[in-house]
């Protein structure tokens, strides 16, 4: 019968052997710790909040502001979708040309979406961004007419969205983002869809190497 | 005996084994994870250009959007003289435009019409006050061959409290008006009106160079006036939009449909005054038995205006 050295029980073996394999895995784990990370946190979207409702009603009911205000839901669904679209998911980004965002907006208003791309999406600039993080997620005031049998047909809403962004080139991270609009929205069938639109998009990465020093003259007044 | 002597050794050199073996495997591992986030920045930057050349990403845009009408849009829009009433009261009718809009150009022209305009044997007010509003716009739209679409009309007590609503409009008067019948006392200039002056600049015709000519060009400055006023305040303030759909379901009849309002403000918004004409159909004052009226003679004006709106 083959038996251990006094003080090294199989007991002792297999602790020994099992720490090891537990170092090893902390070990591993820490290495690949960031990125499992990432792969665990959920995916950025879009999830607005309306600061402030407003009914306009031509016969100053008392219930218009709650006919406004269960009518917020089906504008910030717009809302969601849209910036999902043009900014949050990458899945959506198309490379730039954002194929989910036209249908967002009425017939009629669609064909101005892909030359204004520009100013109402990543668009040319998608490839060069890898990720986007929202900061700032507020529709300010959104503002609804109410028909005499209290349906919400029309929106105006404001919307203020800002997002850090991480760029394919690590010198041009963080990219700042900020988009400011005005939606006006008609209601078609339970969908709240954009009419017409007015638009500000600033993205900025915080690097300006390429910039500095200025050229000779450049500050002089 | 099992001599435990020669067992012993072999047993603590596979012990030694495993634990050597498992801390090469261990360095290994950690030398390579090592390896790896060390050289992370340094590939990075291998594949990126140098900071020097590195501009990040800059942009500023700006975009807008509004519904696009293929073709001008022409309504009515037509004053009632009853004092006090509903919007769509009868009565004869005291201001006659025709409001051409050119969405695609944001220009448009106002068509004057003077009260007394002459036309099928009949004075316009007249076919307003005994036939009805409808029936003097099919007139209208017979003489003028403009496919007018649209009308809106009120009457006074509404375009008063129409325009106290939303607050008065600033209006340049084009000469001092001293004229007791309409209540029209203004010094020339801007003056900014509440809806009791407004409709008394509108209504003033006795104290103008032309008369009704004068008066309904007048008016039609007024509703160029307000257009600027919508633009200024809706530009300012994207939710006063519905303040101003407000006021006109409270105190206008209007045959435009809700939505078609809402893309027409929405192009109202982006129209500069400047760029809507303010035109009198051209005409000159006569009689007809014992009735003063005015002959209509708007040459090529109506053709001018049929295929764009722009005058």
């Amino acid at each position: 019968m083959i038996e251990p050295a006094p003080g090294r029980t199989p007991f002792h073996t297999r602790a020994g052997s099992l720490a090891l394999a537990v170092l090893m895995a902390a070990v591993l784990a820490a290495c690949d710790g960031p990125s499992r990370q990432r792969e665990e946190e959920p995916p950025p979207t879009a999830k607005f909040q309306v600061l402030e409702t407003r009914g306009i009603d031509a016969q100053d009911r008392p219930e218009a502001q709650a006919a406004a205000s269960g009518a917020v839901p089906g504008v910030t669904a717009t809302v969601n979708a849209y910036y999902n679209a043009a900014f949050i998911e990458k899945g959506k980004w198309g490379q730039g040309t954002h194929p989910d965002l036209a249908s967002l907006f009425t017939a009629d208003i669609q064909p101005q979406v892909a030359p204004q791309l520009g100013a109402l999406a990543l668009a040319d600039i998608a490839p060069a961004i890898t990720k986007v993080n929202p900061t700032k997620q507020e529709v300010p005031i959104l503002t609804f007419l109410i028909e005499p049998d209290m349906t919400t047909p029309l929106a105006v809403a404001t919307v203020l969205f800002e997002a850090t962004a991480t760029a394919v080139e690590k010198e041009n991270s963080p990219v700042k983002i900020a988009h400011t609009a005005t939606f006006w929205l008609v209601k078609e069938g339970d969908a709240y869809k954009i009419a017409g639109f007015k638009t500000h998009l600033v993205a900025d990465s915080e690097v300006r190497t390429g910039w500095l020093p200025p050229p000779e003259g450049f500050l002089a007044t | 005996m099992t001599p435990s002597v020669d067992i012993l050794p072999r047993y603590r050199r596979r012990i030694v084994n495993r634990v050597v073996w498992s801390l090469v495997t261990l360095i290994v591992v950690s030398l390579l994870a090592a390896s790896w986030w060390v050289s992370e920045p340094f590939r990075a930057a291998a594949q990126s250009p140098s900071p020097t050349e590195a501009v990040g990403i800059h942009r500023v845009q700006e975009g807008s959007g509004q519904p696009d009408f293929s073709q001008p849009i022409f309504i009515a829009v037509l004053g009632s003289d009853t004092r006090n009433g509903p919007p769509d009261s009868g009565g004869g009718c005291d201001a006659i435009h025709i409001v051409a809009i050119n969405a695609q150009q944001k220009a448009g022209t106002i068509l004057n019409f003077p009260r007394d305009s002459y036309l099928n044997g009949r004075k316009l007010t007249d076919i307003c006050r005994r036939s009805g509003f409808e029936s003097a716009l099919e007139v209208l739209k017979s003489h003028t061959g403009l496919p007018v679409q649209y009308y809106v009309k009120t009457e006074f007590s509404n375009f008063m409290a129409f325009i106290d609503e939303l607050g008065g409009v600033e209006i340049n008067v084009p000469y001092p008006m001293n004229d007791p019948p309409s209540g029209a006392f203004f010094n020339a200039g801007p003056v900014h009106m509440q809806g009791g002056d407004l409709l008394a600049f509108s209504r003033n015709r006795k104290n103008t160079p032309r008369g009704d000519f004068s008066r309904t060009e007048n008016q039609g400055a007024v509703i160029i006036a307000s257009l600027g006023k919508f633009r200024n305040e809706v530009g300012s303030d994207p939710h006063r939009l519905f303040d101003y759909i407000k006021a006109t379901q409270r105190h206008i009849k209007i045959t435009v449909p809700l939505l078609e309002v809402f893309k027409l403000a929405m192009v109202a918004k982006e129209i500069d005054p400047a760029a809507m004409q303010n035109v009198n159909v051209p005409g000159s004052s006569g009689s007809a038995g014992s009735a003063s009226v005015v002959y209509l003679s708007p040459g090529d004006t109506y053709d001018r205006v049929r295929d764009d709106g722009v005058y």
